[in-house]
């Protein structure tokens, strides 16, 4: 792992949603390993690499606050956008006093993490792809502070700041340093694009505020 | 977190024989009517069993074979349901037309019930087994009506309010559903039916992998304001909340068996006046994580927010626990050792509905022991003196919110009840020791404006509003005012013109003869104006009080105190802000309370010269 990466998130919320309370959102404790991923894909991604989560610092108290907004019901369906690609008429409009819905939210405030990673080459990866250049380019794009699009903290409305903490400097601290294991519980892990995409989840366990993420598909 | 701990709760009641939760594949029921039959499956007996000894009468509650929500369609429960599904009942309407429909319904609803008894039932080699397919066979739906037996409850009937039948055979102490080899064959009959689940995958409460996963989940019962049926705490009803392709409950993959278990879990909760209260639009549950500390501490918990509630019993240990509550009201530092059950694990949880869906508002899991060390800190911030309104004890969050209220003429409260998000937030912030919501204390400021009223509630909140934004927001200020009682040396100006403005009131109390004497004094015209806008209306206050001392008994005493007061104040301000309004009622409150002490003192005094001089 000598290409491991250490990025520094934080916002001023965040909700990683669970997914048995999904539809009145309840945040995980912590970010997940598949957030941390979309975070470091909005930096730095090509089909020739995949990101590997290897550990996650839980860098701030774990604090929850509750939010009600107006979200919609329903989704434009796919069939209507085909139906308005082959040139049939099709409506692909929502409106939104029709398809309201009230939804709580309880998410986390003032969130702060470390994400521990790095990534491996796949079949995708030509000749001219060599792990150094890849490394580099996350490090020069994280270093300026470049993205492809906004990395988020589980929900794209919670935007995240990020700063790349250079190899050989000191780790801000946590607040749950020293205190020793904390029981997170079941968590997503990621979801098996390869298998029928579902989800597999992982039992995780806050060390002095550092959650170790198993390798994915490994059961534990 | 909030399903894993529930499920944990299923785990550790299923555990104890005692606690009355249904196993799996079972639920709790009401139970109206029994049904008795003999071996041939005649109906020889039709007994009304419902509880009369209070006013109205309850059906009896038994753990019967599980009854999954229904909400359309025909759904049969097995061995025990409602009249039209076990013996094909139907109210006779106005119109013969409507009667006939209701018939037709019924009848579909009996053939169903009789088809599922069939199949669970057909190779059970049991007496009452047999001669209940017996009666299935015989029944004949279509003279429900006329049946002898039937006649006396056909009103109750029609009703169709808690219609819920069950069976027994007549020779036989137990209700056919209680029977072992029946419970066993029902038991074989769903395991069956859940192994065929279209789809299976990993648990994501217990992480088992290849279980069968549940399609919908069991409905919650007993949440205020929500559906009556129940409301589903995980629920995909509309499009936008599904992923992946996923429906229904597949796209938050649960295990069958620990569906039930949450859901056992939360219903037995809110069905237990032990484990749940009300505070606003939230409906709070909350346990102990350990049965052996449950007795003693849910009931303390419960009796801190809601003082309707009674403990069963005053235990050693709520006592203990009171002492300690008062003993940090009072300014002592809690100890560990002093709290019993530090090392409880304990939960709470606050819900309110939304639509069919529960909304989580809130969820706490920690210690007992931190808890305590919580409501704590909140007595001590709520600590104020005064007189005794009959509450020594720190005012529940009910008596908190109700002060927010319109005051009617007779003292009663009336208008709307508090906002509904208020209690959810006042509780929060107990449990989790954080600031008291700004709200509560704009909206306290604003009664006192409108009706003038000071009570000791009122000026306690204040202070506990004030007292904790102080902490947490390391702002050291005020802290020489938000005192117990009287600081005569604190030097804020806006709590030294309360307090004076305490003092020009008795000051014309007095010159007039005594409290109580005049209809309207200065308080009622001038405290809105003095307590914000102090530099236009203490001049006039001033000046007006030089007639009340020199006519007074006291006018030199009154004369001293605000010379006193003054000392600290240059000028008068020309506006106070929202907090500085709070510490002028707190001055106020404090001043007009020293006055109450003294004279009590006095009296005390004048008492116990008395008994002295008696006693010589």
């Amino acid at each position: 792992m000598a290409y491991g990466i250490k990025l520094h998130v934080w916002g001023d919320n965040a909700c990683f949603t669970r997914p048995e309370m999904k539809v009145e959102r309840v945040s995980y404790d912590a970010m997940t390993p598949s957030s941390a991923r979309g975070i470091l894909e909005a930096i730095h991604w090509k089909p020739a690499i995949r990101w590997v989560i290897d550990r996650i610092h839980v860098l701030n108290e774990i604090r929850f606050e509750n939010i009600r907004r107006n979200e919609i019901e329903n989704k434009i369906p796919v069939s209507a956008i085909k139906n308005a690609i082959s040139g049939k008429s099709a409506s692909l409009s929502q409106v939104v006093t029709e398809e309201r819905q009230q939804r709580a939210t309880l998410m986390l405030k003032n969130p702060a993490y470390i994400i521990e990673a790095h990534f491996e080459m796949t079949q995708a990866a030509g000749a001219e792809d060599s792990p150094e250049k890849h490394y580099n380019i996350f490090l020069r794009r994280a270093r300026q502070g470049q993205c492809f699009h906004r990395p988020y903290l589980g929900c794209r409305e919670f935007a995240a700041q990020f700063a790349l903490i250079e190899p050989d400097s000191k780790l801000p601290p946590s607040y749950y340093a020293g205190s020793g294991d904390i029981d997170l519980g079941w968590m997503l892990h990621d979801i098996d694009y390869g298998d029928r995409m579902i989800p597999r989840f992982f039992r995780a366990t806050m060390r002095d505020g550092v959650i170790q993420v198993p390798v994915f598909g490994e059961r534990a | 977190m909030i399903i894993q701990a529930l499920h944990q709760r299923y785990l550790n009641l299923a555990d104890d024989p005692t606690s009355g939760i249904s196993p799996r594949y079972f639920c709790s029921a009401k139970i109206s009517y029994l049904l008795e039959i003999d071996r041939d499956g005649n109906l020889v007996g039709v007994r009304d069993i419902r509880d009369d000894s209070g006013k109205k009468k309850i059906p009896i509650v038994d753990i019967v074979p599980e009854q999954p929500s229904r909400s359309s369609g025909i759904n049969p429960y097995f061995l025990s349901d409602k009249a039209e599904y076990i013996i094909g009942h139907y109210p006779a309407m106005a119109d013969d037309k409507d009667t006939q429909k209701k018939s037709a319904d019924a009848r579909k609803k009996y053939e169903a019930s009789k088809a599922l008894a069939q199949t669970v039932l057909s190779d059970v080699n049991d007496e009452a087994a047999q001669a209940l397919l017996k009666f299935y066979k015989k029944w004949d739906p279509s003279s429900v009506r006329d049946h002898p037996l039937l006649q006396d409850y056909m009103s109750d009937l029609d009703r169709g309010i808690d219609t819920q039948m069950a069976f027994r055979l007549e020779t036989q102490h137990q209700m056919i559903h209680q029977l072992e080899t029946v419970k066993q064959a029902w038991i074989r009959y769903r395991q069956q039916e859940d192994s065929a689940s279209e789809y299976s995958g990993q648990c994501l409460l217990t992480g088992e992998y290849n279980v069968p996963i549940a399609r919908t989940h069991e409905k919650i019962k007993g949440v205020r304001n929500a559906q009556s049926a129940g409301a589903s705490l995980i629920s995909f009803n509309f499009p936008s909340a599904e992923s992946y392709g996923n429906t229904q409950s597949y796209n938050s993959p649960i295990g069958k068996d620990s569906m039930f278990g949450y859901t056992t879990a939360l219903n037995h909760l809110l069905a237990s006046p032990r484990n749940r209260i009300w505070i606003g639009d939230m409906t709070v549950v909350f346990w102990s994580g350990q049965a052996a500390a449950a007795e003693e501490t849910e009931p303390f918990f419960a009796s801190f927010f809601d003082s309707s509630y009674v403990p069963p019993e005053d235990s050693s240990v709520t006592r203990q626990l009171r002492d300690v509550l008062e003993r940090v009201q009072k300014g002592a530092k809690l100890e560990a050792e002093m709290v019993p059950h530090t090392d409880t694990p304990f939960y709470v949880l606050g819900l309110s509905p939304n639509n069919a869906r529960l909304a989580v508002r809130f969820f706490w899991q920690g210690h007992f022991g931190n808890l305590i060390e919580k409501l704590g800190q909140h007595a001590a911030d709520f600590a104020l003196s005064g007189q005794d309104e009959g509450f020594g004890d720190t005012p529940t969050a009910y008596r908190i919110l109700a002060e927010t209220m319109r005051v009617g003429a007779d003292g009663k409260k009336v208008g709307d009840g508090p906002p509904p998000r208020l209690g959810g937030e006042l509780f929060r912030s107990i449990v989790e020791g954080r600031t008291y919501p700004y709200s509560l204390y704009t909206l306290i400021i604003n009664r006192v404006r409108a009706d003038g009223m000071i009570n000791r509630l009122r000026a306690s909140i204040l202070k506990a509003y004030l007292t904790r934004y102080g902490r947490i927001q390391n702002y050291n200020r005020f802290e020489e005012e938000l005192t117990l009682s009287l600081n005569p040396n604190a030097q804020e100006p806006a709590y030294r013109l309360g307090r004076l403005f305490a003092v020009l009131e008795r000051a014309q109390q007095e010159a007039a003869g005594g409290p109580g004497k005049i209809n309207a004094t200065i308080k009622d015209r001038y405290f809105n104006a003095a307590s914000s806008n102090p530099a236009a209306v203490f001049p006039i206050l001033i000046k007006l009080s030089q007639h009340h001392m020199s006519k007074a008994r006291y006018g030199d005493f009154r004369d001293r105190e605000m010379q006193e007061i003054l000392q600290g104040i240059e000028a008068f301000p020309a506006h106070l802000d929202l907090q500085r309004q709070g510490l002028f009622i707190l001055g106020y409150y404090h001043q007009k309370q020293s006055y109450f002490a003294q004279i009590k003192a006095a009296a005390d005094a004048k008492l116990e010269a008395a008994a002295a001089e008696a006693d010589s």
